[in-house]
């Protein structure tokens, strides 16, 4: 191999680090802050989701619903629920979600919901912001509402 | 039923909270109609600084919407992941993240 063909590979990794540190500060710089949410934006771009909690007010359970932008290489059947391999429900093709920023428009979106105490077990160190507590990992979530879910199951009898 | 999430720490902290006394009742509705439910009946709206999701009173199941969440919010989250199709395969893989 000639000195000039491990130069130019040289050059090229070289490179390839700039741009890769580039990239990473342009993220850095664009990061979802209080002050810059574009939360519409984000959620069009993939960069984030939304997450619901719900309530069935007769029984008091808790399902979490998980709200996420159609991806291109996806496919979903449209108007069908799909039942997973293990019985428990998994995603569907909804147009529950309107933009509100001009123009308004409706944004295909998968949707799954699953009871709230098996509902968290992604990313465990992701960071999520919410309406009741603001920020809050998954972590947290998750043995929060495991423990909701404990309460919450009927009381059992002892002799 | 509706909770929303905007950009201000004001508004984030005069979102009313409750719910935590849930009591649940023997008997489960068929999880495949309230799951279809679900879907179908939540609607969420978002703009460039709040996201607010609301339920139709009077549904058919009495759903109410507790809590709002957006996210992932941390920086080194791989954003080209989708978590719709994490959760079809969470089985092979929860092993590994919990």
């Amino acid at each position: 191999m000639s000195n000039n063909h491990l130069l130019q590979e040289g050059l090229e990794a070289g490179d390839q680090v700039i741009h890769k540190i580039n990239q990473l500060m342009e993220r850095w710089e664009k990061r979802i802050t209080l002050r810059n949410l574009r939360i519409a934006d984000r959620f069009l771009n993939f960069e984030l989701h939304i997450i619901l909690h719900l309530r069935v007010k007769d029984s008091g359970e808790v399902w979490g619903l998980c709200l996420e932008k159609v991806r291109p290489h996806l496919k979903p059947i449209p108007g069908e629920l799909i039942i997973l391999p293990n019985g428990k429900q998994g995603t569907m093709l909804v147009n529950n979600i309107k933009l509100m920023d001009a123009p308004e428009r409706i944004v295909p979106t998968f949707v799954w919901a699953e009871r709230i105490n098996s509902f968290y077990r992604f990313w465990p160190h992701a960071l999520y912001f919410s309406s009741l507590t603001g920020f809050v990992s998954i972590e947290v979530l998750r043995n929060r509402e495991h423990g909701i879910a404990i309460r919450s199951s009927p009381p059992t009898t002892t002799s | 039923m509706s909770k929303m999430v905007k950009c201000t720490p004001e508004v984030m902290n005069n979102v009313s909270s409750g719910g935590n006394g849930i009591e649940r009742q023997n008997g489960d509705a068929n999880l495949e109609v309230l799951a279809r439910s679900t879907y179908m009946e939540t609607q969420v709206h978002l703009a460039s600084d709040y996201c607010r999701a609301f339920i139709p009173e009077g549904n058919k199941h009495g759903l109410q919407v507790a809590e709002v969440l957006f996210g992932p919010l941390d920086f080194y989250a791989n954003q080209n992941n989708s978590i719709v199709s994490f959760q079809g395969h969470r089985e092979s893989v929860s092993d590994t993240i919990t």
